[in-house]
Parts: structure tokens; C-alpha cells; sequence
């Protein structure tokens, strides 16, 4: 009559899993964010197939220069005579790659830190946490900025200069999760059994900590684009010739009154990929709601 | 309240103190010898190995990390690697059209987000709010600097109606950056607005108001705004912070002579003081900025201002 | 003349009222045609079951209900003769607080966390009357006093008070305006018993000393007999049973009722078993055909399920909605023991 407790556990998370997914599912906005992202997504992904890199990134045509949006060139051609929407899914790439590239570090580190001060409390935990405090109270761009300044443009870089400013708020979504789940019966069973801490956190609580990182996954990924296209703009991130969709905005600043074609589609794919993180976000949030009041 | 007050003041210190460590350090792995710069690339070895030991360029990091954090304390900022002139008066000349900029917007942003949230949630599931909500989901998707260009293209390149950059015009010149600001910090109070007073009006405290007769929308605003308001004010505080880091930005775009485009420039040019002063005063601005949504709590929600009485 | 001295002491009578609440997922008949009359200083119970459309009723009478998606769709609720129900939303303002006023279930969240419990009670008189706000505050303390509070707390804020006290600082709101019907919606449920005896004698005495009439919502019989006169039984949306307390409590006549008393532990007879009513309370969206007791009825016969009851006078005081009680349906009620 009675499965063991791990197995049950189990059965229980694969049908929470359904029942999430069910109550995403009748959320339009939330399905037209994954809609949207996942295209965003396939197009970076292939961008060379789509895309040749050589013909259309790079080949200067100064005979056409500027032009607007034509048959030929839908999103118009650049100061060089470049195409843009090729630049546009090159720089596709780049946005995303930084994005992903920042939430891991956030997650990893944020994640260990909180995981480490709510599982050991104590002194510890104090001492993490003012750590954390102290960073949280720098603004996440003057923090970027400084880190890119220090560093140096590179790609790595900016992903580390951005994945630091979100370590905080990982380590305080894992470290309440941690702490909420220390005291249940499943810890303390493991406990029992003679398990080992880190094999504890690993197995058993880490899990069950997924909903909220989950959704902050999201929210800072959409972050973590907005930030890699602001360094660029400003000139502290990616450079050109390399296509960025930051850096194709400060070129198209200067040739605002004659060419303002050039601003509209980089800026419209960062809104694009933005706004279909936040809609997948606040769909997760939502069909994840009654978990997160863990 | 004074002692609640002057609790996070102190409070605020050893976080000040945390930043600039922190700060401190993350610039001294610029690369680049600061003397060099200063001098510039023909200078000899020797002047450059005597500029190093009069600004102590060869002292472990933290005995200059001590030095600095005392000269803070004094007010000296130490000079600008560029044209050494002190950095203290460079940044506090340069202040007000940061302040002026980053309150502006908060204004800007209250006026317009805390009506229409409380629009959309009084006349919830009508094409005004979802109409607001559309709008507040693109608001806080827009890059700031992308909206910039776009206002500029349509009120000034187009238009001509307002101007595309500097303090030429007086007030005028803060309205496309100010709304520039406002928008992603306005668009998530408006969210978080409609949320609090959807919640606050399904209380039961508010039908026992409706049953004393009180009219409705007064209902709205004594009883059920004030409830709903605390987690917007906490949002004000964070938009305020935001605005600082935004400032540099929006100040680089609308070349507006700014304490952020100072630091924008410091970095440009290696200026490793320059940008060290501009990011402990925006830092202690923003520290005071949370001290201020502080003290607003405790005027708003009685149970706070009575456990510090 | 007649009828004009009893429309006078008539504070409250409703007629047929009928309310939805329409929903995406269908609708819920709340109230289903409901008649009661209240006099003058009477006290009368609602009584019945979670869901019954008691506190739907007492909604309606100050149109409180929530729109969308609850609608009043017919009837008529007349306070001392008028209409409410034609009453302008300025109008209701104006009722609200001043001619009828109710106290809600749950003291803990009833009043206002953000305002002073004086500032609250001083809001309903200053609305109601053309007072100075000095004026308005000093009739709040006493008020405060009125119910066993000092009144130097109006000060404070309601998370200083305890449960029952707050319970107290919303009877004097509800009272400050000497309203003429006071509707109580289960006022002591969230209360400890002994706190319960308490603000139940405080409203028995104010009840008195201003000659309130009062509607009791409540599904405890034993507040019934402590408090009121007449007691209405109410059962999916309707009034399946009413009468005087004695009525009720010594001649219990529908089965429901009947079925009410018999979930009572007995103290006498402790080795009998509980006689709980057996099923649960119809889903009000799709409510059963005929009586709406009838599935969960020891005595149902056919025509139950088929027909309506019509409302059949026992006597003058007396009520019952049961074909039992109706000539010629061949419906009838095996005597029951004790």
C-alpha cells in the first residue's frame, strides 16, 4: 500500500511538473513570450545557415549606403552599406550568448552562497549575507560599468561583469528556499540515513528550490540582454565592426537625421527579446504560484 | 522617529565602507600604470618611478585603500589623472543636473504610474487596463537608450519641438530626458500599484467602510490606497537608485553635464580616481535615497512607527 | 390608518428577492425568492448551513453584493417602507452607517490597520452628521466608552486591541449613528466563547437601550435562543421554515430543521449517537429539482422531487416550505422519538 518515500516524492514531482506545464498552457501571453523567445532563439542559433556571415555581416557596398528598407534589404543598409538585418541575427548571438553566459555565473555562485548560508546558518550565514547586502546596495549598471572598465572589453568579461550584479538576488531566492525546506522530513530522514551534507543540498533540497530560481532565471536573463546592449552602447562591451544590437544603436545615434531606419530594428529585436522574457517569466511565475508560496 | 533615524545613518557607514572596498579593489585591477597616464607615453622611467612614489602608486593596496577611505572622510577625493584638478569639486559643480534629473523623473513617474494603477485596478478587465498593463509590460521591456533616440527622432528631428541635447533651454532640456528616465520606473509602479490595490480591495476592512457609507472614492484613497501604497513606495526607493545608474545613460545621449557623464569620461580615459569619486558619491546618494523610502514607511504604516517610537 | 401604523413599525420587509451571481462557469442562485418581515425592536435569526445565501441577504440589503458578478435580479427590500432597491448609489451612501448598519465576521480584518480606531469611528458620524470633526471625535470616545473600551485609546491603532476588543470598536461604529436596523453577520464565530458572552450581552444591552432592530446571522442555535426573537431557516436561497422562537425550538416542523437540532450533542442522552443530516448542501449552481431539501430528506416521497413546496401557515407567527404540511400531497412525517 505505502511506496517508499523517494519514489512517491518522485511521482509527485513528475505530475507538479504536468500541472505546471497545464496551467502555463492557458496562459496566452506566457505562450506567445516562449513562442517569440524560441524564435529568437533558432534564428541566433542559425544564424550562419541563415545568414552568410562573409556576404552580408562584413561586405562594405559604399555605393548603399544608408538606404532604407527595401525588397533587398528589408531592415535597410548601415553607414558601411552593410545589411542590416543580417547584423541584426548575427548580433542575435552575441545578446543571448552574454545572457546565458551571465546567468550561470549568477546562478552558480548566488546560488552556492545562498545554498551554503541557509543550510548552515549561524555565522556564516551573517557573514555571507552582509556580504550580499553590501553588493545589492550597488547599482547593477554603475557595478557592470566599473567591472568592464577595470577588466577590459571581452566577451567573458561582460559576462562576469553582469552575472556579478545578480549574484545577490540568487543567493537570497536560494538561501529562503534552503531555509524553508532545512526543517522537513525528507532532510531530516536523509539525515538519518547518515547522508552527507553536500549530498544533502545536492540531492534532496536543490530540487525543490527550482520554482522561484526558475523564474529568476528569466528575469535576469532579460536583464543580463538589456545590459550587454547598454555596455555596448556606451562603448564599454562589444565594439564594432563586431555586430551587437547595442552597438548598431550608438552608430545609428550619429546618423539619426539621415538614416533613422538604423535605430528602429536593433532596438526593436532588443524590446522583442526583452518583453518575451518577461511575458515567459511572469507566465512561469504565475503557473508556478501556489509552489512559490513555499 | 529621530532615533530610528539616526539608527540607519550609522547603519549606512559600514555599508559605504563595504562598496568602496569593493570598488577599490575592482579598479585596481585596471590594467595600465596610472603614472603613465598621467604623464603620458613619452615621459622617462624616472619621472614616471617618482610620479608612482609620490601618489604611493607602490604601497600594498590596502595601506592605499586605508589612505583613501581618510582623505574621504576629510572631503578630498584626490585629483583627476586627466587634468588634476580635484575631484570633490568636479563632481559636487556637476551634482544638481543629476539630482535635478533623477528626481524629476520620479516625479514624472509617480504622477503618471499611480493613477493609472489605480485606474486599472478599479475598472479591472476593461480595455483601459489591459490597454495599461500592454503598455507597462513594453515600458519595462525598452531599453533606455533606445527610447531616448526614438523620442529624439520624433520631438526633435521631426517635430522640432523639444530640444535633442544640452542645458541650452533650461527646464525644457530636462523633459526628454526626464520621461526618458521615467518610463521603466513608472511602468513597473503602475504594475505594482494595480496588484496592491486588487488586493487591498478585496479586504474586509474595505467593505467595512463601504458600510459605513463612505463614499467610494473616498474609499479609495483614505482607506484602500494607503494600504496598498507600501510596496510602491519600495519600489520608488529602487527607481530612484535606478535613476542614478540610468543618468549616465540617458546624460551621455542628451549630453547633459552630469556627475554620470563625468564618470562615463573618467572610464573613458583610465581616470581611475575620477571614476572612484563619482561611484562613492552615487553610492551614498543611493543609500540616502533607501533611507528616505525608509522614513516614508514609518510615517505610512502605523505598526512600523510605533516599534521605533 | 391601519396599514400606516404597520408600515411604521415594519423596519424591514423583503419580497421575492432573487440573486445571482453569474459567473463564466455558470450561475449561482444564491437567493431564490426570499419573504421576511422584521418589526420594530424584534431581533430575528437567519439561520443555516456555509452557503445557505444568508450573508447574500444581508448583502443585498445595503447592495453591498460585489458587481460583477453578483446581481440582484428581482424583488423588492423595503426599509421602513422605501425601496432600496430603486435607491440611487448616493442614495445607499447616505442609508450606510446611518439607518442600517452591519457588523461582518471576522473582527481580526474588519477594521482599517492604517487608521486610529477613534479617526475610524469618528469617519461614519462626521459622514452622517453635520458635525465639526472636534465634535465628531468626542462622540467617539464615547462611543468607545458606550462599549467598554477607554477612550483614551482611540488613539491607538487595531493591531494594539485583541480580538474581542476590536469586535467592540466595530459594534460602536456600527452603532454610532443610532442606526435602525443592525445586521450581524455571525459577529462572535471568530471569537473565544468566554470573549463571545461578552459582546453578545453588550449587544443585548445596547440593543435595548436604543431599541435597534436587529438581524442575527448565525448557524449557532444556541446564540439563537440567548438573543432573538423570531428566527428565519435558511436553505439554498430560500426560507424553508420560520416562526417565533418558541415556534422553532418547541414545534420544529421542516425536516431540515428538525435535522438542525438533532446534530446537537445532547448532554441527557450522551450515549446516543450524533444524527448528522445526511449528504451536503446542493451545489448552488445546479440546485436540485423540486424541494431543494429533498435528497438529503428521511421523509422524501416522488412528488418531492417533482414539485416546489408553496409556503403553508401554521399559524399566525408560523411558516413552513414542506409538502409534508400541504394539503393532498400525501406527504407525510413519521413521528420521531424524544
Amino acid at each position: 500500500m505505502s511506496e517508499p518515500a523517494s519514489k512517491l516524492k518522485k511521482y509527485k514531482k513528475r505530475s507538479q511538473a504536468a500541472e505546471v506545464w497545464r496551467r502555463f498552457r492557458r496562459n496566452k501571453a506566457a505562450i506567445l513570450g516562449l513562442i517569440i523567445f524560441s524564435c529568437i532563439l533558432l534564428v541566433s542559433i542559425f544564424a550562419d545557415v541563415l545568414v552568410d556571415y562573409e556576404t552580408k555581416v562584413k561586405e562594405q557596398n559604399f555605393m548603399n549606403r544608408m538606404a532604407p528598407p527595401s525588397w533587398e534589404h528589408p531592415f535597410g543598409t548601415d553607414e558601411f552599406g552593410r545589411d542590416i538585418l543580417g547584423r541584426v541575427i548575427h548580433g542575435s548571438r552575441l545578446s543571448l550568448a552574454v545572457g546565458l553566459g551571465s546567468v550561470v555565473i549568477s546562478l552558480l555562485i548566488g546560488g552556492a552562497l545562498g545554498a551554503i548560508a541557509g543550510f548552515y546558518g549561524g555565522r556564516l550565514d551573517n557573514l555571507i549575507m552582509r556580504m550580499v547586502d553590501i553588493f545589492m546596495a550597488i547599482p547593477s549598471t554603475i557595478m557592470a560599468i566599473t567591472i568592464m572598465a577595470a577588466l577590459g572589453a571581452s566577451t567573458f568579461n561582460l559576462m562576469l561583469a553582469i552575472g556579478i550584479s545578480f549574484i545577490p538576488t540568487y543567493a537570497r531566492i536560494m538561501r529562503s528556499s534552503v531555509i524553508g525546506l532545512r526543517n522537513t522530513e525528507f532532510v531530516e530522514a536523509a539525515k538519518a540515513i547518515g547522508a552527507k551534507n553536500s549530498t544533502i543540498i545536492l540531492t534532496e533540497i536543490l530540487p525543490n528550490c527550482l520554482a522561484p530560481i526558475l523564474v529568476q532565471v528569466t528575469m535576469s536573463f532579460a536583464f543580463g540582454v538589456l545590459n550587454v546592449s547598454t555596455l555596448s552602447f556606451i562603448g564599454l562591451g562589444i565594439s564594432p565592426p563586431t555586430p551587437e544590437w547595442g552597438n548598431m544603436l550608438s552608430t545609428a545615434r550619429e546618423y539619426l537625421r539621415d538614416a533613422p531606419h538604423m535605430c528602429f530594428f536593433p532596438g526593436m529585436a532588443i524590446v522583442l527579446t526583452i518583453l518575451s522574457l518577461n511575458l515567459l517569466g511572469d507566465g512561469l511565475r504565475d503557473a508556478l504560484d501556489p509552489k512559490l508560496k513555499q | 522617529m529621530h532615533k530610528y533615524i539616526l539608527k540607519r545613518l550609522l547603519m549606512m557607514i559600514p555599508v559605504l565602507v563595504g562598496i568602496t572596498f569593493i570598488i577599490f579593489f575592482i579598479l585596481n585591477l585596471t590594467p595600465g600604470d596610472p603614472a603613465l597616464i598621467i604623464l603620458g607615453s613619452e615621459a622617462t622611467d624616472e619621472t614616471v618611478a617618482q610620479l608612482r612614489e609620490e601618489l604611493g602608486l607602490d604601497d600594498p593596496l590596502l595601506l592605499q585603500y586605508g589612505r583613501y577611505m581618510l582623505n574621504l572622510m576629510r572631503g578630498d577625493l584626490g585629483h583627476s589623472y586627466l587634468n588634476d584638478r580635484a575631484i570633490f569639486p568636479s563632481i559636487m559643480e556637476r551634482l544638481p543636473i543629476t539630482l535635478s534629473l533623477a528626481f524629476l523623473s520620479l516625479l514624472i513617474a509617480v504622477v503618471v504610474a499611480i493613477p493609472l494603477g489605480i485606474l486599472s485596478a478599479t475598472k479591472q478587465y476593461s480595455l483601459l487596463d489591459s490597454a495599461s498593463m500592454i503598455l507597462c509590460l513594453i515600458g519595462v521591456s525598452i531599453p533606455n537608450f533606445w527610447l531616448a533616440l526614438l523620442l529624439i527622432l520624433l520631438f526633435s528631428v521631426k517635430l522640432s519641438l523639444l530640444p535633442s541635447g544640452g542645458l541650452n533651454h533650461g527646464l525644457v532640456s530636462y523633459i526628454l530626458p526626464a520621461i526618458t528616465l521615467a518610463t521603466s520606473g513608472a511602468a513597473s509602479m503602475a504594475r505594482q500599484t494595480r496588484s496592491s490595490m486588487l488586493e487591498v480591495i478585496r479586504q474586509d476592512y474595505i467593505r467595512t467602510a463601504r458600510a459605513k457609507g463612505v463614499r467610494k472614492n473616498k474609499v479609495l484613497i483614505r482607506h484602500a490606497l494607503k494600504n496598498a501604497i507600501m510596496p510602491v513606495i519600495t519600489l520608488m526607493g529602487l527607481t530612484l537608485g535606478r535613476n542614478f545608474g540610468g543618468a549616465v545613460v540617458v546624460e551621455s545621449i542628451f549630453t547633459l553635464p552630469g556627475t554620470g557623464r563625468l564618470l562615463l569620461e573618467g572610464i573613458r580615459s583610465k581616470d581611475i580616481p575620477m571614476v572612484m569619486g563619482c561611484v562613492v558619491i552615487l553610492s551614498i546618494l543611493i543609500s540616502i535615497a533607501n533611507l528616505l523610502v525608509d522614513i516614508v514607511y514609518g510615517f505610512v504604516d502605523p505598526r512600523l512607527k510605533a516599534e521605533y517610537k | 390608518m391601519e396599514i400606516q401604523t404597520s408600515e411604521i413599525n415594519t423596519v424591514l420587509e423583503i419580497q421575492d428577492l432573487v440573486v445571482n451571481y453569474e459567473t463564466d462557469d455558470g450561475i449561482v442562485h444564491a437567493v431564490n425568492g426570499v419573504n421576511l418581515k422584521l418589526e420594530r425592536g424584534r431581533t430575528l435569526a437567519l439561520v443555516g448551513e456555509t452557503g445557505a445565501g444568508k450573508t447574500t441577504i444581508a448583502l443585498s440589503i445595503l447592495r453591498l453584493i460585489q458587481d460583477p458578478p453578483g446581481k440582484i435580479r428581482g424583488g423588492s427590500i423595503r426599509l421602513e417602507g422605501e425601496d432600496l432597491l430603486t435607491y440611487t448609489e448616493r442614495q445607499m451612501e447616505a442609508i450606510r452607517g446611518d439607518k442600517v448598519s452591519m457588523i461582518f465576521q471576522d473582527p481580526m480584518t474588519s477594521l482599517n490597520p492604517v487608521l486610529t480606531v477613534g479617526d475610524q469611528i469618528a469617519e461614519v458620524i462626521q459622514i452622517h452628521q453635520k458635525v465639526s470633526k472636534a465634535e465628531a471625535e468626542k462622540k467617539a470616545r464615547e462611543m468607545l466608552e458606550l462599549v467598554g473600551i477607554d477612550g483614551d485609546r482611540a488613539k491607538e491603532y487595531p493591531h494594539q486591541f485583541s480580538g474581542g476588543m476590536k469586535q467592540r470598536v466595530v459594534i460602536a461604529i456600527a452603532l454610532s449613528c443610532n442606526p435602525t436596523l443592525l445586521i450581524a453577520d455571525e459577529p462572535t464565530t471568530a471569537l473565544d466563547v468566554t470573549i463571545q458572552a461578552q459582546v453578545l450581552e453588550l449587544m443585548k444591552e445596547l440593543r435595548e437601550k436604543y431599541q435597534t432592530s436587529m438581524i442575527m446571522i448565525t448557524h449557532d442555535l444556541g446564540i439563537v435562543a440567548e438573543t432573538c426573537d423570531e428566527v428565519s431557516i435558511v436553505y439554498a436561497g430560500r426560507i424553508v421554515e420560520h416562526g417565533t422562537l418558541r415556534d422553532i425550538f418547541k414545534n420544529t416542523k421542516h425536516p431540515y430543521t428538525v435535522g438542525l437540532f438533532n446534530s446537537l450533542p445532547n448532554i441527557k442522552r450522551r450515549k446516543d449517537m450524533l444524527k448528522p443530516i445526511k449528504g451536503l448542501m446542493p451545489d448552488p449552481t445546479n440546485l436540485p429539482s423540486g424541494c431543494p431539501f429533498h435528497p438529503r430528506c428521511d421523509h422524501a416521497q416522488e412528488i418531492c422531487s417533482k414539485r416546489k413546496p408553496l409556503t403553508t401557515y401554521l399559524s399566525d407567527t408560523h411558516f413552513v416550505e414542506c409538502l409534508a404540511y400541504e394539503n393532498g400531497t400525501g406527504v407525510t412525517i413519521a413521528e420521531r422519538e424524544g
